[in-house]
């Protein structure tokens, strides 16, 4: 199995060295995004020290970190799947001995890999430009718990964005739904602003919902350590990523008897 | 090691009414029967061909037996698996060639869909290695599998999908319209490949093509399909002998031949050009007819033939 894997992993990474105009525009855009959030909350920050409870240390360390949170959770392959349903390119797939959930979990890893890869180079650049000031990680112990909140975020991105993709097995019109789930992802999931600076009663709405698992919640570990109430947040993450995957794998099931692939 | 009984699929589609309100509150939907309670059996090592018009139901029977649809009614049997739970240990034993549909990695050289596939069906490194070579050889492609797919042509392309759907060495290889938009020659290699691969592997091969030449020269027994049912299930020449009943007259004459005989043998306009005339028959009237016609013309070439498998499936369209 872990043959297979790996060599789903290789030939993935091989298509991206073959498109590398698309990758590094697209890795462009990401520090610019980068880029135009450092300086508004440095801006932000010149007429106070602290705000929202945040020095600008901290926040800056948080939008750093974030956006490597961002880079290693948003980034994959499944969106491509969406495609390939609308144009019957995924009997391929069918027709297989592999599950589709292996085949697009090694791409995922696969780019995953390259995106990390770059966004520690940027980020490392970025550093070296701006020189700014940041607060070390609050305590190694911390890192185990950094790592789970990134598998879980990983599964809930991966597993809606197949849910969003399977959507192709009932209508063409695809990518307003995805549409809508990255301007909620860009709002809500903590990688513009953390979450806590919020209204208490509207960060708590937001804590049940999937979206602060994917950025705030492992980035907010790395800046503030470990808490007496994290229990909880892990509870409702590991809940979602259930939820989810059951989801993805009834509404494949369900896309797969109802479509016809007729003509194609 | 195929069985298919009382097989049905329906496919629902949305019946547009103009009425944008409608349409989109409520749309109507209609079922439409692709396959029409069809049965039959394949035994090992068959080669079949699947003829019928477009949208008869003969890729949809084909992506049924692979596995890729679900029947809506019917019990299907495939080498003793039900195809659509898409068991890895059937999968690994059946092949699909689509000629409409590109199957490798686009962007990658041809090798690298190989090594993928290798891996995905777990074929052993010395069965791989062996199988590859000897199919590179067969299909002659040693020059351009190092070339990335998009840019082999249609020909090449086809060759290349040929090798990666059969180095798992398959038992059963569906090949749909696997040389359609090819020129004689790419046609002819993948037609020469087809049958001496057939022969040498005893593999079951259904497909279907629109070039009656390939049919005829690859497939023993015929099923032909039409809207969704079995018209006809046999062997070619049972098919030629019971459908062929006419034959044609080709005549070069030397002078025009008058009306009289126009009339008297009711030929058509579209079917006299001078010099050329050309009499459809039925067989058992052919020396009657030609010893009344032959005194009343001057000609300088005369050939009868018989009817081609195109016309006399032109036929069988038509009929039913």
């Amino acid at each position: 199995m872990f043959k297979k894997l790996w060599r789903i992993f290789v030939v993935t990474v091989a298509q991206y060295l073959n498109y590398r105009l698309s990758f590094v525009l697209w890795r462009v855009r990401n520090v610019m995004n980068f880029v135009l959030i450092y300086f508004l909350w440095t801006s932000v920050y010149q007429t106070s020290g602290t705000l929202f409870g945040y020095s600008k240390e901290t926040m800056v360390t948080y939008i750093l970190f974030s956006n490597l949170v961002y880079a290693i959770v948003l980034s994959g392959r499944t969106a491509d799947l969406a495609g390939d349903i609308l144009s019957g390119a995924i009997i391929n797939n069918l027709l297989k001995p592999i599950s589709i959930f292996s085949y697009t979990i090694a791409r995922e890893l696969a780019d995953k890999a390259i995106n990390v890869g770059f966004a520690v180079v940027e980020i490392g650049l970025l550093i070296l430009l701006f020189q700014p000031k940041l607060v070390p990680l609050h305590d190694s112990a911390t890192l185990p718990f950094i790592l789970l909140a990134l598998i879980s975020a990983c599964g809930i991105s991966f597993f809606i964005s197949l849910v969003l993709s399977f959507i192709a097995f009932w209508t063409e019109e695809v990518w307003a739904p995805r549409f809508i789930f990255f301007i909620l992802v860009s709002m809500l999931s903590g990688s513009f602003f953390p979450i806590d600076i919020l209204p208490k009663p509207l960060e708590i709405a937001l804590l049940l919902t999937p979206f602060p698992y994917l950025v705030y919640f492992p980035a907010k570990l790395f800046i503030s350590g470990l808490q007496p109430d994290l229990i909880l947040p892990f509870v409702i993450s590991f809940v979602w990523v259930g939820v989810l995957y059951f989801a993805a794998k009834n509404i494949w099931k369900a896309g797969m008897k109802n479509f016809s692939f007729y003509g194609r | 090691m195929i069985s298919v009984k009382k097989l049905t699929k329906l496919y629902r589609s949305q019946v547009k009414t103009g009425n944008i309100y409608k349409d989109f509150f409520h749309p109507v939907y209609k079922n439409q029967k692709a396959l029409d309670d069809i049965s039959f059996e394949i035994e090992q090592g068959e080669l079949i061909g699947f003829i019928g018009p477009n949208g008869a139901g003969k890729t949809t029977t084909m992506k049924i037996l692979s596995g890729i649809l679900y029947p809506s009614h019917g019990e299907i049997q495939v080498l003793k698996f039900t195809p659509w739970e898409k068991k890895s240990a059937f999968l690994k034993q059946i092949g699909f060639v689509m000629g409409q549909k590109n199957q490798l990695l686009w962007d990658l050289p041809a090798t690298d869909s190989f090594r993928l596939n290798k891996e995905i069906y777990e074929i052993p490194e010395n069965v791989y290695k062996k199988n590859v070579d000897e199919l590179i050889t067969l299909l002659e492609c040693k020059d351009f599998i190092h070339q990335q797919v998009k840019t082999l042509s249609l020909g090449q392309r086809m060759r290349v999908e040929l090798i990666a759907s059969l180095l798992h060495n398959p038992k059963i290889l569906f090949l749909d319209e696997p040389t359609i938009g090819l020129d004689i020659f790419a046609q002819q290699i993948i037609v020469n490949f087809i049958k001496q691969y057939q022969e040498e592997k005893k593999a079951t091969i259904i497909l279907t093509s629109h070039y009656m030449q390939d049919v005829q020269r690859l497939a023993k027994r015929i099923l032909f399909i039409n809207k969704g049912t079995i018209i006809y299930d046999g062997t070619l020449e049972k098919l030629l002998s019971t459908y062929s009943t006419d034959k044609t007259i080709e005549l070069t004459l030397s002078t025009p031949i008058s009306k009289e005989v126009q009339k008297q043998f009711s030929i058509q306009t579209e079917d006299y050009t001078f010099p050329k005339l050309r009499l459809c028959v039925k067989k058992e009237q052919l020396s009657d007819v030609l010893s009344r016609l032959l005194p009343n013309v001057e000609f300088n070439d005369l050939s009868i033939e018989e009817e081609s498998l195109e016309d006399v499936i032109k036929k069988m369209y038509q009929e039913k």
